[in-house]
């Protein structure tokens, strides 16, 4: 008997997620005239999709903070905890609005603010793009990690998620942006996701400056490892799982090409890995696993844009040539003597631009068209100015106002005890400066 | 180089081998006899100033020490001793002891501690790190220059007992400068072996060592 109920749940879960050609056919038709059936299956898989992006704050929360010192670990968890939250609220007040509402323009969405009432699909929709909007602010964190103000980098996070994110979303997403009636390429958001944390975060730390010590007058230049190598892993790991639900969760259906965008997703991050990996030899450099992990994010994040026009070859392609662009975005911004700690300029920025030209350049049936490609530059290069200007506006203003950066004397206490008054590895710290002990006794900065 | 610039690098160099007796007419005679003479000339300078069998045995030392200081940049001169001609001996504000306090007992231990863990090069070019900066630390003009004196001339008396916000300040510099030239990772261990070795004198005096951190 428990064979039976165990194989009709089977049947129940598999008849869900992968719809039968019917249905994939009904699913086909949800444009024009959606039966409740074809709306509840793609519910189901957006949503689900939706809980696997929002998995992707976890892999960002433990890649950065594994990336970063001990001694500011609660800072950087809190960050993307609480950019998360505010992300999804002002994206839900403002957001969805600006970037979805009626477009006349086709610069800005004007209704659909706070929404409270309508279709049961509109709330779905709503629900995966608050995913989507709290991942585009978490990427800044881990670059502003180590030496930014708490509130100060919330107020950032309130900004791209109510603001920047959504009009750039409403140019290449809203059905009649001046991006997308160009045909723009942009799937699941190699440029509106991706590169807008990316070109944010070089925003960002321009106008933060390195940590202390990062890159000395000589021109020594310090390297300041992460504390905790499994977290970073694991960080690594979980994000690309909930890049599954990332790009195939886009369709924003239950189609039958799902399978072909994870296939797709999948090759990418490996090859972005081994190219990371392979470029760091070739270099003569060590074989990192933050390099590494970077890599097969680059990869994640350039096949993004791709990932549903792009025949399976191209997608290693460009998830090789996203991981080699990692490893030499971060010497790039070294040389420059940009700190970025955990290279989300070159993971997100970097390979966003190349991800989204690639999803012109081998755009299945219709490979190097030139003006397909000419209008992916266009899109590229229009995201780059309106984001990294606003965004140096935007962290420009919160500078002069509540100012960007902590005292050297946080710095030095570290943001664990001067932001949130806690340490992370309380047992641990018997070798540190501070313990907890100490913290009631610390003089108020 | 002006007068005053030059004394203050004669006395810089003579100021760690000559007392305060002794110094006050070797400066009035390098102003009166030595001070429009050519650099060469110190030699017999120092030849007439060294009045002991000690101080002549060290003349060597002490003519290198004045060629050093006259060629030093002025952020690491002492400040100017005033004019000492006639004079038989230094008002030397440092003279007299001062009894220092808790916190500014402590605060000498860290720094020495934190300057010991360094080699030697490392630990002039975090002094200089400091002196360039003391003028962030918006103390009086008579303080601002006898701490930059005693930073010089570490072995010295503490001029005086400082504010612990200052103190804050100065541990934070001398952190500043770690992270500056041997990384931030290894700034906060060195911060960590200083704070560890002074925990008992700081229990000792009664004082909680996490006041200048």
């Amino acid at each position: 008997m428990q064979r039976y109920i165990r194989l009709l749940l089977a049947s129940l879960s598999l008849a869900l997620l992968l719809p039968s050609p019917a249905i994939a056919g009904a699913v086909g038709g949800a444009v024009s005239h959606p039966t409740e059936s074809t709306i509840a299956i793609n519910s189901v898989w957006v949503v689900l999709a939706g809980a696997l992006v929002f998995l992707m704050q976890a892999g960002f929360a433990m890649l950065e903070t594994g990336m970063s010192r001990s001694k500011n670990a609660v800072n950087i968890m809190m960050k993307n905890y609480m950019d998360l939250c505010v992300g999804s609220v002002l994206f839900w007040l403002v957001g969805y609005g600006l970037m979805f509402g009626f477009n006349p323009t086709g610069w800005l969405g004007t209704d659909h603010f706070a929404p409270s009432y309508g279709e049961d699909w509109k709330f779905t929709l709503l629900f995966f793009h608050i995913m989507f909007a709290s991942t585009a602010a978490t990427i800044v964190s881990g670059a502003m990690a180590e030496r930014t103000n708490y509130l100060s980098y919330l107020f950032g996070a309130i900004g791209i998620t109510a603001v920047i994110y959504p009009v750039l979303g409403s140019w290449i997403w809203n059905s009649n942006g001046w991006l997308k009636q160009m045909g723009f390429i942009d799937f699941a958001g190699s440029t509106v996701v991706h590169s807008l944390g990316g070109w944010c975060a070089l925003a960002g730390v321009i106008l933060l400056g390195p940590r202390l010590g990062r890159f000395s007058a000589t021109g020594t230049i310090h390297q300041i490892p992460g504390h905790n190598i499994g977290m970073m892993g694991l960080g690594g790991f979980i994000l690309w799982f909930g890049w599954f639900g990332f790009n195939a969760g886009s369709t924003l259906e239950a189609s039958t090409n799902i399978g072909l965008i994870a296939l797709n997703t999948q090759l990418s991050g490996a090859a972005g890995a081994i190219s990371a990996l392979l470029t760091s030899v070739i270099l003569r450099k060590p074989i990192l696993i933050s390099s590494t992990v970077n890599g097969s994010i680059a990869g994640l994040v350039a096949i993004t844009a791709g990932c549903a026009t792009m025949d399976t070859p191209y997608a290693a392609l460009t998830g090789c040539i996203g991981g080699i662009i990692s490893v030499l975005g971060v010497l790039l911004l070294e040389k420059v003597r940009i700190d970025d700690v955990v290279g989300a300029v070159s993971v997100h920025g970097f390979a966003g631009v190349w991800g989204t030209l690639a999803a012109g350049m081998f755009l299945k049936g219709n490979m190097f068209n030139g003006d397909q490609i000419i209008v992916q530059l266009i899109g590229i290069s229009a995201t780059f100015i309106w984001v990294f200007f606003a965004a140096l506006i935007m962290y420009g203003l919160i500078k002069v106002t509540f100012g960007l950066r902590v005292s050297t004397m946080h710095e030095q206490r570290g943001l664990d005890i001067t932001e949130h008054g806690e340490i992370a590895y309380p047992e641990f710290t018997q070798h540190a400066a501070y313990k907890t002990e100490n913290l009631p006794h610390l003089q108020k900065l | 180089m002006d007068l005053v610039l030059k004394r203050r690098a004669i006395y810089t160099g003579l100021k760690p081998f000559l007392n305060a007796a002794e110094l006050a007419p070797a400066l009035s005679l390098w102003e009166s006899e030595f001070s429009a003479k050519p650099t060469h000339a110190l030699a017999s300078f120092v030849t007439r100033s060294c009045t002991t069998d000690d101080l002549r045995r060290i003349r060597t030392q002490i003519l290198s020490a004045l060629i050093a200081a006259l060629e030093a940049p002025e952020s690491l001169l002492l400040s100017d001793p005033g004019s000492q001609v006639g004079r038989l001996t230094m008002s030397d504000a440092n003279a007299h002891k001062v009894v220092l306090d808790a916190k500014n007992s402590i605060f000498i231990a860290l720094s020495t501690r934190l300057w010991t863990a360094v080699d030697e090069m490392t630990e002039k070019s975090i002094i200089d790190f400091i002196l360039r900066n003391i003028a962030h630390l918006k103390l009086s003009s008579e303080h601002a220059s006898n701490l930059k004196d005693w930073f010089i001339n570490r072995n010295a008396l503490f001029p005086c007992n400082f504010e612990l916000a200052t103190l804050q300040k100065l541990i934070n510099l001398n952190y500043i400068a770690l992270c500056e030239y041997y990384g931030p990772v290894k700034a906060d261990r060195l911060l960590s072996q200083a704070t560890h070795a002074v925990e008992a004198e700081a229990m000792r005096l009664q004082f909680n060592l996490h006041d200048l951190l």
